[in-house]
């Protein structure tokens, strides 16, 4: 093993860098591996319709909010979703610039919440006004006092801004065949090119009902993809809502 | 240092080879939404006589649904890759390619996903005695493989149908219609007033009730005609249904249901008592799962076999005559609304109702086709009863039975295999 110890100083400098530029190259190696391997994209998510959504940074996001989304952002959530996400439902909000408290903000966010008003010591002096109005910087539609308020981070929020746009562009050539029932659900993979063209379309979970299956590929097939999908793998469940099933 | 190269480059390499995404998203059809025709290309080799006969034919029955649009085309080039993905382009994703047999006794036909080239099918049909219940024949099996069902070419009604002698003394006849050629035939006549027909799954014999002075038995009858009697004990004996084996029976007596079943040790049948509630009890029908959907006190009942507790599934107004249809898990049953009997429909997954019909006439002793799509049912206007069939699609009626015969109790037969 002795030639592969350093015979100078210099050569023992090189081989420290190169030893360096290799470790960082495993590291960009790991992050790739498991950001793009382990966590694909998941989009999709069951929301009620009548929900409002707001993007917030993930710190600033109620843990117990967190969980649940976490949990609805399972595959196994997503197979069962129905209802499709309206765009006035989503809000952006940014982070206030300065003079922004994390515990005003949960405290105020807490009373929306909680109907049941807490004790004096355990609230925090009232913010001032000026500081809790520059949160909003852009809403689009104000919520009613009835509608439901969710908070996302920023990947989600931009996730499910995807979803929608996906949901809409194969919602318009998508025509369920006359005559099939309401437990027909399929599952079709596509493969899109990175000019946005569809290279493969694949049922991987048949329905029983050839007619559905065809529909739904031949769907997929005329869709004009969102550029945000360009390049990527698609798997749409296709569903029957019950209420319109004959 | 060797190790750590490769394990870089490996690294690298992977997370290079995985960067598609994988996006899932959702699509279900909204409330409303628009429901396609399957468009459905049928190519014969030439004309011929016969051939176009049983084209034409076959045209009618794939098309009496309404869920298929068939068209014929006369091509004499062979099937190649470039034909199929040449009239998948022009809008067929299925295509039918149908041909006499040298000595014109049988049908040869192969059925196409013409997107893949895929042969779903591909089949002879002998000829039969008639050209409808040839064409009924192919279309059934065609249907099968596009479907998923057998649909409902190869089906009967039986129902009841009441006439007057030459005394002026009321005659009750059995009959049974067929769905597709629409042939009728009577199984039986007589003078005692039969009622609730029930087919046995397999198509074999027809259950049915009739009064006699004494009480209301139980009967069976096989298609040749030739009857004898089920249950003939006191009381009233009307409704009846099988479980999926095909041995028990449940069945309504006196406003309670019991359920029969043959005990081979003893070698004699035992009648059980099963549900008695405080209503009369009336058309018990036994789901795969044990439980049993079944009519008392103008609601329709679901008792679960688990808690043995019964929870209604009907509206507010008065309900009568359930039927199921399993495939899709739905019931159908009048209900009155505004002085009107009206089908409504129950999904029994989301637990929804529809209303399916609003015109004026009572609608009383619905039943489902076997495929899903029909309701038949008894329409009443005034004196007039007759026997009326609803696409449920498509919310179209046609009317089964001759305007000056007096019908009423029809049931339909599950899907015969012929």
């Amino acid at each position: 093993m002795s030639h592969w110890q350093p015979k100078s100083n210099e050569q023992g400098e090189a081989l420290r860098v190169f030893r360096y530029v290799l470790g960082a190259h495993v590291a960009i190696g790991v992050f790739l591996f498991f950001s793009l391997v382990q966590a694909p994209l998941h989009i999709g998510k069951s929301l009620p319709s009548d929900v409002r959504v707001v993007c917030l940074p993930s710190y600033m996001i109620p843990p117990k909010q967190h969980k649940s989304l976490r949990k609805k952002s399972s595959p196994v959530a997503k197979a069962e979703t129905k209802e499709v996400l309206s765009t006035k439902n989503l809000v952006k909000k940014d982070l206030p610039q300065r003079g922004f408290s994390k515990r005003r903000l949960f405290s105020k966010r807490a009373e929306a919440l909680d109907p049941v008003p807490k004790k004096k010591e355990i609230v925090p002096p009232a913010p001032v006004a000026k500081e809790i109005e520059p949160v909003v910087e852009q809403v689009a539609v104000e919520a009613t006092e009835e509608q439901e308020v969710l908070y996302v981070n920023k990947e989600t929020y931009a996730s499910l801004q995807l979803a929608h746009d996906l949901q809409q562009a194969v919602a318009e050539h998508w025509l369920p065949p006359a005559g099939a029932h309401a437990q027909a659900a399929c599952e079709v993979k596509v493969v899109l090119s990175a000019t946005g063209s569809v290279k493969e379309v694949q049922v991987i979970k048949k329905s029983g009902i050839p007619v559905y299956d065809m529909a739904a590929r031949q769907a997929l097939m005329q869709t004009e993809y969102p550029r945000a999908v360009w390049n990527r793998i698609i798997i749409v469940h296709f569903n029957e809502d019950f209420s319109c099933a004959a | 240092m060797r190790r750590l190269i490769f394990l870089s480059v490996l690294m690298m390499s992977i997370g290079l080879q995985c960067q598609e995404e994988v996006v899932q998203v959702s699509i279900a059809a909204a409330a409303g939404s628009k429901r396609a025709k399957t468009p459905l290309l049928l190519v014969a080799p030439g004309h011929d006589p016969l051939l176009d006969r049983l084209l034409a034919q076959l045209q009618k029955d794939l098309e009496r649904s309404k869920e298929c649009v068939v068209t014929i085309r006369y091509e004499t080039t062979p099937i190649t890759k470039g034909l199929l993905e040449k009239m998948f382009v022009e809008g067929f994703p299925f295509v039918g390619f149908l041909a006499l047999a040298a000595d014109k006794q049988a049908l040869e036909g192969r059925l196409y996903a013409s997107v893949d080239h895929d042969m779903l099918q591909g089949k002879k049909w002998a000829k039969r005695d008639s050209l409808a219940a040839w064409s009924a024949k192919i279309s059934q099996d065609m249907w099968l493989q596009l479907m998923g069902n057998p649909g409902s070419f190869i089906s009967k009604i039986a129902y009841i149908q009441k006439t007057k002698g030459r005394s002026r003394h009321p005659i009750t006849s059995l009959c049974i219609i067929d769905w597709s050629t629409g042939n009728k035939e009577v199984i039986r006549t007589g003078n005692a007033i039969m009622i609730a027909p029930y087919f046995k799954p397999d198509g074999k014999l027809l259950f049915f009730s009739e009064f006699t002075n004494r009480n209301v038995r139980l009967m069976v009858t096989n298609m040749q005609g030739k009857s004898w009697c089920v249950v003939d004990g006191d009381g009233t004996c009307v409704g009846l249904s099988f479980l999926p084996n095909l041995e028990d029976v449940i069945y309504g007596r006196s406003g309670e249901i019991w359920q029969y079943h043959y005990d081979e040790t003893k070698r004699q049948g035992v009648h059980s008592l099963l549900i008695k509630d405080q209503g009369e009890c009336a058309c018990p029908i036994q789901l795969r799962n044990g439980d049993i959907i079944y009519c008392a006190s103008g609601r329709i009942w679901l008792w679960s076999v688990s808690t043995k507790k019964a929870q209604t599934i009907s509206g507010s107004g008065y309900c009568t005559g359930p039927a199921y249809h399993e495939p899709t898990g739905r019931v159908v049953y009048s209900q009155r609304i505004n002085r009107t009997m009206q089908i409504f429909i129950y999904d029994m997954k989301s637990q929804q109702r529809t209303q399916l019909t609003f015109d004026a006439g009572d609608k009383i002793d619905p039943t489902i086709s076997p495929c899903g799509v029909y309701v038949a049912y008894c329409l009443s206007k005034g004196t007039e009863s007759h026997i009326a069939v609803l696409n449920t699609i498509w919310r179209t009626t046609e009317r089964i039975s001759p305007a000056q015969e007096h019908c009423s109790c029809p049931s339909w037969s599950s899907s015969l295999a012929v």
